[in-house]
């Protein structure tokens, strides 16, 4: 394409626009083309926009899903079921004197190597329900086992009313020594 | 050609070169890592449908602009001018609105490591809208003339 080119078209004004639109689809397709080339190409089915800003570069955590409170007649339909398991948040005496059938003993004031246990203890389950004395106590320790743990897929359950709305619900509990109090504290 | 025409020329050629270029290096920048220039752009908030799109195109449309701006001939780099302008229009609006909705977000104007939006990236663009303007006004006259004439 010459600049002298003899048909006034092409020298016009108006062709300009012509031109930008040829440049534009040259470089979408070379963009198009470049990313499709490459060995790490950019996948656009498998991308959404973000909803909030995001640092790049940053390795995204998944999220983990938000802690449910349920009441103990809906806790007690996850009794016995694979996978769900019960931990009480309370202290070792009270933890003795009556607790759901198979509840792991730890307390809010666990060791952060206990607490390291439990959370493998918990490995192989994906759902935990956690209980105390008053909902509030749970969801305090539910809270951070549920960032200890850093499982999207653990579903953490808070019960809520403590082991008093559970016992007076006369849901099955069991009472007896705490065998897991003696080593790991859990 | 008298020393002031040369000086115009000399003032012209090392324009192009310095948008062409600078074109060129954002675009290679981003091209580097494009899921992160995705993201750059998501973070605008504007458009969002369409990030992951203009985050694979801009890159490739910066190069093929900022090379024709040097390299090609006088009708093709005015093309090529007019799409760095609206271009560079449309980055300044962007900046504009996300710096209005007080979205602290970088620029991604080269890439990662970009500059965070503010005063500071608006001047720059403004900057290189008055010289892509100025460049294109200077190529378009000849042909203005020759329409008149």
């Amino acid at each position: 394409m010459s600049d002298d080119s003899p048909n006034p078209f092409w020298t016009s004004p108006a062709s300009v626009g012509l031109r930008a639109v040829a440049l534009l689809g040259m470089g979408v397709a070379f963009g198009l083309a470049f990313n499709q080339l490459r060995p790490k190409s950019f996948a656009f089915t498998s991308w959404a926009p973000p909803t909030t800003c995001a640092a790049v570069g940053e390795e995204h955590e998944p999220a983990l899903r938000p802690i449910e409170v349920l009441v103990p007649e809906q806790v007690a339909a996850l009794c016995g079921v694979p996978g769900v398991a019960f931990a009480d948040v309370r202290d070792k005496h009270k933890y003795e004197t009556g607790h759901v059938i198979q509840a792991h003993h730890l307390p809010c004031t666990a060791s952060p190597d206990a607490a390291k246990v439990a959370v493998e203890v918990l490995a192989a389950t994906n759902t935990v329900v956690v209980y105390g004395e008053t909902t509030e106590d749970a969801a305090r320790v539910a809270d951070s086992l549920r960032e200890k743990a850093a499982r999207p897929e653990l579903r953490v359950i808070v019960m809520s009313g403590g082991f008093n709305a559970w016992n007076e619900a006369g849901l099955a509990c069991t009472s007896g020594a705490c065998d897991e109090c003696g080593e790991a504290k859990l | 050609m008298t020393s002031r025409a040369r000086i115009k020329t000399i003032a012209h050629m090392l324009l192009r070169i310095g948008l062409g270029g600078m074109f060129i290096l954002a675009g290679v920048l981003k091209m580097n890592d494009v899921g992160a220039f995705v993201t750059q752009i998501g973070n605008y908030q504007f458009l969002p449908a369409w990030s992951a799109y203009f985050g694979v195109v801009i890159p490739a449309i910066e190069i093929v602009v900022g090379a024709a701006i040097i390299l090609s001939p006088k009708l093709w780099r005015q093309a090529a001018e007019l799409i760095l302008l609206v271009m560079l229009v449309a980055f300044t609006v962007a900046v504009s609105r996300a710096w209005a909705l007080g979205i602290n977000i970088e620029c991604g104007c080269f890439g990662t490591g970009s500059t965070p939006i503010g005063p500071w990236v608006l001047a720059r663009n403004l900057s290189l809208i008055t010289a892509t303007s100025v460049l294109l006004l200077t190529e378009l006259s000849p042909l203005r003339r020759r329409k008149l004439a």
